[in-house]
């Protein structure tokens, strides 16, 4: 049972399917302006990534392997189309602002890539487990990128003014970068940087290798 | 490019009797790579000409003494590989060779082992050729190299017989043609069907091998092209005229403190101190601006030079001598021309720092050698070692291909 | 004459900074109150962050962002805060050069990016148009960059070739003069920089051409904008890279015609 923990903890940093994989960038660039879509975005890929995890992993002996695929698809799909009927039921606003991005969790490479690479060989619980770390590791990318593009791209968290923009008599500038698509990627791209900075395992390995030589002046 | 002529050396015709030299050796660092398989032992008596070793990879090629005398030193280098045989003047004793026509009909067996092999390099790779190896050309350099070095002109007026006989030996090895390099000026050599003289001037780069081959028979993939200098012909035409073996050189003394510029006979890997001036600075084998202090005259410098103390970059971009933090690339006009040969050079460098053995070779990096890209080291900004980086980079190519 | 452990600018850089010298000072000089104070944030900001580098990577810290400095506070708008400053030179000295390894390691001035992202996130500044005094001063500078082969003049002459046959193609040209002083200080600092520029003799012609054709396209009829200057540099310098390649293959292809591979 322990040992099943590390299925939860390792996609957390050590094996982000964000920062590591890069699986799923599409999502985390176009939901992130504000931290309340995040979130939202986040709690509906959790939930499909575990439920199809779990579907997929009960029946894994009985999917031929030719249309696996297909299987995979199918499961997939119904669980976004459950998780996006029930966002427009009860919180239809954050569902209109999500847009078609609820609906292409359908083809988000992390969760076809999780049950091809996990779900198809293991048993239920750890693959639920797996979906679930892969879920928070994605849910934790998310979150600080909108946060930090809501905080500085309109001064607010959560639509809560934190710094209180000029135009509302305040200091503060807002940053228009930020709600700019780049600055997604730029926000990834510095946690990427930090992440590798930090476990240098990650960083992959050159292609050449570079010689320091000098003349002497 | 601002690097030639300097007021001292104006050219010496006169060339002063054979110097007496007290020990000559042969330099690993002329054949990197090679291991030798030593024929004499350490006090052996040996005579000009001699056997002294083999290479270990391709036994037909053969290393001779330069001098007669007693073999003082005979050292491996790293796995093998030859580091420094020394030979001190004296009698040949028992092993004095006496002279011995060789045939003119086996050019080739004739050069590997009566010890000439050693005087050609090949490109790609600059290394001493295969002995079954048929080159696309062979390249003669009789460019003058620098105003201080001896000039090939007056070199050869003495040896004219000579030298168009070596040419002559020399186009039996390849079938395409073999081309004199020269000064401008009357031609060097008689022109045939075969021998081609071309004439380089302009930049210090003009006395490169790098330089005439990438105008006159870059190497395709595949092929390759030799190179020799120009006495090593005469002396190959001496071979065959006379049966001796000779190994004396003309060579050229100069530096700012030498009182007199000397161009004087010399054998080869003389050691410096025979030749040098008292306190005239220490002994480079190489001009002023590519050579390095040693104890010996390297196997392919034909010039000595005295300066006052280890250099500190003499010629050195002054955008580095401004000092300061300086490790990357800045392209600027200076690099663009330091490169003779046609070859975009901040990409060239660009793949010579990072390692990128495979782009270095697409750009033309398989006709260059050390020297083609040493002004470059003086000229970019990163201090890089050029020289170095491209002998990693031709190892690299060098490995793969085998 | 070595300097090592102490923050001493490389011969490019302080060459650079010797030619940025005089439009810096004719701008800051024209309005020192409000100048003066975005010069000092500028600096501070970058080289406090090579200065932050140099200790994280166990470096000699380079004073390269003086130049990034001069550049930012000579072109951006008066009326922008000190800590947009801040900001926006550090954002650019990090991900436009820093990121890389430093000067010379990179593929775009970081003066250029940090200026696009001021002029991305903060639209409402504006831009004044670079006044003749500044376009005056560039020029000695200019001179002094092409004749110690630090700027190429294939760059200049293409760039201002294309803008002013872009320009004369939509129309007589009524203020020739406006726009030359509307590219100068961009063209020289920005374009031309040795790092950003293409690096192959017929890449620069093109990356030239490219510079000029973008000047010319993001600029409203009849007159250059900074920020036009400022764009046309970033995506010619993100193409620079590609130019030179292309050049290389080119080059490759040729030679191996001629040489009968």
């Amino acid at each position: 049972m322990a040992s099943h923990w590390r299925h939860l903890v390792t996609p957390l940093i050590a094996g982000n399917p964000v920062t590591l994989q890069i699986l799923g960038i599409c999502s985390a660039l176009a939901v992130t302006t504000s931290l309340q879509t995040a979130l939202v975005m986040s709690a509906a890929l959790t939930g499909v990534l575990v439920m199809s995890s779990a579907a997929i992993s009960l029946i894994r002996h009985h999917i031929p392997n030719v249309i696996r695929l297909i299987v995979q698809i199918v499961i997939i799909a119904s669980m976004v189309v459950v998780i996006d009927e029930l966002l427009q039921a009860f919180a239809f606003a954050v569902s209109r602002q999500l847009s078609i991005f609820v609906g292409l969790i359908v083809t988000n490479c992390l969760v076809l890539g999780r049950a091809e690479a996990f779900a198809m060989r293991n048993p239920v619980w750890p693959s639920m487990l797996d979906g679930l770390g892969n879920g928070l590791g994605y849910s934790l990318v998310l979150v600080i990128v909108g946060s930090l593009r809501e905080l500085f791209g309109q001064g607010t968290l959560l639509g809560v003014t934190v710094l209180k923009p000029v135009a509302e008599g305040g200091w503060f500038e807002p940053f228009g970068l930020m709600q700019l698509a780049p600055s997604g990627f730029f926000v990834i791209a510095a946690l990427i940087w930090i992440i590798r900075a930090v476990r240098v395992e990650q960083v992959e390995r050159a292609e050449h290798k570079v010689l320091r030589t000098r003349v002497p002046r | 490019m601002g690097e030639t002529a300097t007021r001292e050396d104006r050219p010496l015709q006169e060339i002063s009797g054979p110097a007496r030299a007290s020990a000559a050796a042969i330099l690993g660092t002329d054949f990197p790579g090679m291991r030798p398989r030593f024929e004499v032992a350490e006090g052996d008596r040996v005579g000009c000409g001699q056997l002294l070793f083999r290479d270990r990879k391709h036994p037909q090629i053969a290393f001779v003494a330069p001098i007669s005398g007693r073999v003082a030193t005979l050292q491996h280098g790293p796995r093998r590989t030859l580091s420094l045989v020394v030979i001190e003047a004296g009698d040949a004793g028992a092993g004095a060779v006496a002279p011995d026509v060789p045939d003119r009909g086996r050019v080739r067996q004739e050069l590997l082992a009566r010890g000439f092999w050693p005087a050609f390099r090949s490109r790609p790779f600059g290394h001493m050729p295969h002995p079954e190896a048929r080159p696309s050309a062979i390249v003669v350099n009789a460019v003058r190299k620098t105003p201080q070095a001896p000039d090939p002109a007056g070199v050869l007026a003495a040896q004219q017989a000579d030298f168009n006989d070596g040419l002559d030996c020399l186009t039996q090895l390849t079938d395409g043609q073999v081309f004199v390099c020269q000064s401008p000026g009357d031609p060097l050599a008689a022109v045939t069907g075969r021998i081609t003289c071309a004439a380089f001037s302009g930049t210090r780069a003009a006395g490169f091998a790098g330089t005439q081959i990438d105008h006159l028979c870059p190497p395709t993939p595949g092929g390759e092209v030799w190179t020799i200098g120009y006495q090593d012909v005469a002396a190959i035409g001496q071979l065959f005229r006379t049966g001796i073996y000779a190994s004396e050189r003309v060579v050229s003394v100069s530096g700012r403190h030498v009182g007199q510029p000397r161009r004087l006979r010399a054998v080869l890997g003389l050691r410096l101190a025979d030749v040098a001036e008292r306190d005239a600075g220490v002994a480079l084998s190489g001009d002023a601006l590519t050579g390095h202090p040693a104890a010996y005259l390297s196997r392919f410098d034909d010039q000595i030079t005295q300066v006052a103390q280890r250099r500190a970059g003499p010629g050195a971009s002054w955008l580095r001598r401004l000092g300061g933090r300086t490790d990357a690339l800045i392209p600027n006009r200076a690099l663009d021309r330091a490169l003779a040969v046609n070859i975009p050079t901040v990409p060239l460098l660009r793949a010579l720092a990072s390692g990128d053995a495979e782009e270095a070779a697409r750009l033309g990096c398989l006709a260059l050698v050390e020297e083609d890209v040493a002004a470059l080291s003086r000229r970019c900004t990163s201090g890089a070692d050029y020289p170095r980086l491209l002998r990693q980079v031709l190892d690299t190519l060098g490995k793969d291909a085998a | 004459m070595t300097r090592q452990g102490r923050p001493w600018p490389s011969g490019v850089t302080m060459v650079q900074i010797l030619a940025l010298c005089a439009p810096c000072a004719v701008v800051v000089a024209g309005d020192l109150v409000t100048r003066l104070p975005i010069l000092i944030a500028a600096v501070i900001a970058a080289l406090g962050l090579e200065a932050l580098f140099a200790v994280l990577r166990r470096r000699d810290p380079g004073v390269d962002g003086l130049t990034t400095a001069l550049i930012f506070a000579t072109l951006c708008p008066a009326e922008t805060a000190i800590w947009q400053v801040a900001v926006c030179v550090s954002l650019g000295v990090v991900l436009g050069e820093l990121v890389f390894g430093g000067r010379g390691f990179g593929f775009l001035h970081p003066a250029t990016v940090g200026l696009a992202l001021l002029v991305l996130s903060f639209p409402q500044l504006g831009f004044a148009p670079p006044s003749q005094a500044l376009a005056l001063a560039t020029l000695p500078g200019a001179a002094m960059l092409l004749a110690l082969g630090l700027i190429s003049g294939r760059v200049l002459l293409a760039a201002v070739a294309t803008a002013a046959g872009l320009y004369a193609l939509g129309g007589p040209v009524t203020a020739p003069l406006a726009l030359a002083t509307g590219l100068a200080f961009g063209l020289v600092f920005l374009i031309a920089d040795p790092v950003a520029a293409a690096s192959t003799t017929t890449g620069r012609w093109v990356y030239g051409a490219l510079a000029g054709g973008l000047v010319a396209v993001f600029s409203p009829p009849g007159e250059i904008t900074s920020q036009a200057v400022v764009f046309a540099a970033l995506m010619a310098g993100i193409f620079a890279p590609l130019i030179d390649r292309l050049v290389v293959i080119a080059h490759v292809a040729r030679w191996r015609r001629r040489h009968g591979d």
